[in-house]
């Protein structure tokens, strides 16, 4: 698998997905909610690349032709640039126990100017069976 | 030797023929910026994205011996007559592009093709009918000696 490019994104966004709730409301209106299982999953995290080099952007393209798509699921180390600039705990960008990312579709890259290109990414956390 | 620039070596070519009676010409030429600030940096940065290059003049419109007309020369560029106007009115050629040269010394001078954007004239009591014309260069300018 290529490494994902070591990076920092110009923007970062985390969606902290949920537990496996099922919510029931009876007929007066009280709310019963079951819990099916103990891990958190479906959280997101979208990662904008603004104006980087062409040859920057190839390596995000070469990362999602390495992994498959969105069928091979992995881990994104601290060393890939993910994280950069969050001070809390870098582990926050794990995926989580027994969870990978995997892309939730394919990299959006627009061209800018020759040369210059801006690339969007979406990864969605995935537990796996265990 | 030393000099300052002025109004009195300004001039004007239209197609390398140099235009009669201008009044002003200017131009403006800006950088827009790309912003590639990341998570990390604390501090803007960027990089140069594009440029463009636009400009007004003002032509009096003023008729020499020979018929020629600079004024109504650098319109026509913009206003286009329909071909058919009983028929279809809302066709009419296309602007075309003009070089202009933009000229503040013998030889400091910008030049390049240009789209004209608008002109306006007012015709008035009082007043020398001229126009004011806008345009914006196709690109960058093929000559720069200013």
């Amino acid at each position: 698998m290529t490494a994902y490019p070591a990076i920092a994104p110009s923007s970062r966004s985390y969606q902290a997905g949920d537990w496996p709730v099922k919510t029931f409301n009876a007929q007066d209106g009280a709310e019963v909610r079951i819990l099916y299982g103990d891990k958190r999953f479906g959280h997101t995290l979208d990662l904008s690349y603004r104006n980087i080099p062409d040859t920057q952007a190839e390596e995000f393209m070469l990362h999602y032709f390495s992994v498959q798509g969105t069928y091979q699921t992995f881990a994104l180390p601290t060393s890939s640039g993910v994280a950069k600039g969050w001070e809390g705990n870098l582990s926050f960008y794990n995926a989580g126990y027994l969870t990978q990312w995997r892309y939730a579709g394919p990299p959006v890259l627009t061209s800018v100017r020759p040369g210059v290109s801006t690339v969007e990414i979406r990864f969605s956390a995935v537990l796996l069976a265990s | 030797m030393s000099t300052f620039y002025s109004g009195q070596a300004g001039q004007l070519y239209i197609n390398g023929t140099k235009a009669a009676k201008v009044s002003q010409w200017s131009f403006n030429a800006a950088q827009s910026t790309l912003d590639t600030t990341t998570l990390e940096q604390t501090d803007r940065t960027a990089i140069p994205g594009i440029r463009s290059t636009s400009g007004t003049c003002s032509l009096y419109y003023y008729e020499q011996d020979s018929g020629a007309n600079s004024c109504s020369e650098l319109i026509d560029y913009l206003i286009k007559p329909a071909t058919d106007h009983a028929a279809a009115p809302g066709v009419a050629p296309l602007s075309q592009k003009v070089t202009l040269r933009l000229q503040s010394g013998a030889s400091r001078y910008i030049q390049g093709d240009v789209w004209i954007t608008s002109a306006s004239m007012t015709m008035a009591v009082g007043a020398v009918l001229g126009a004011e014309v806008t345009f914006e260069f196709d690109g960058a300018p093929s000559l720069d000696t200013l």
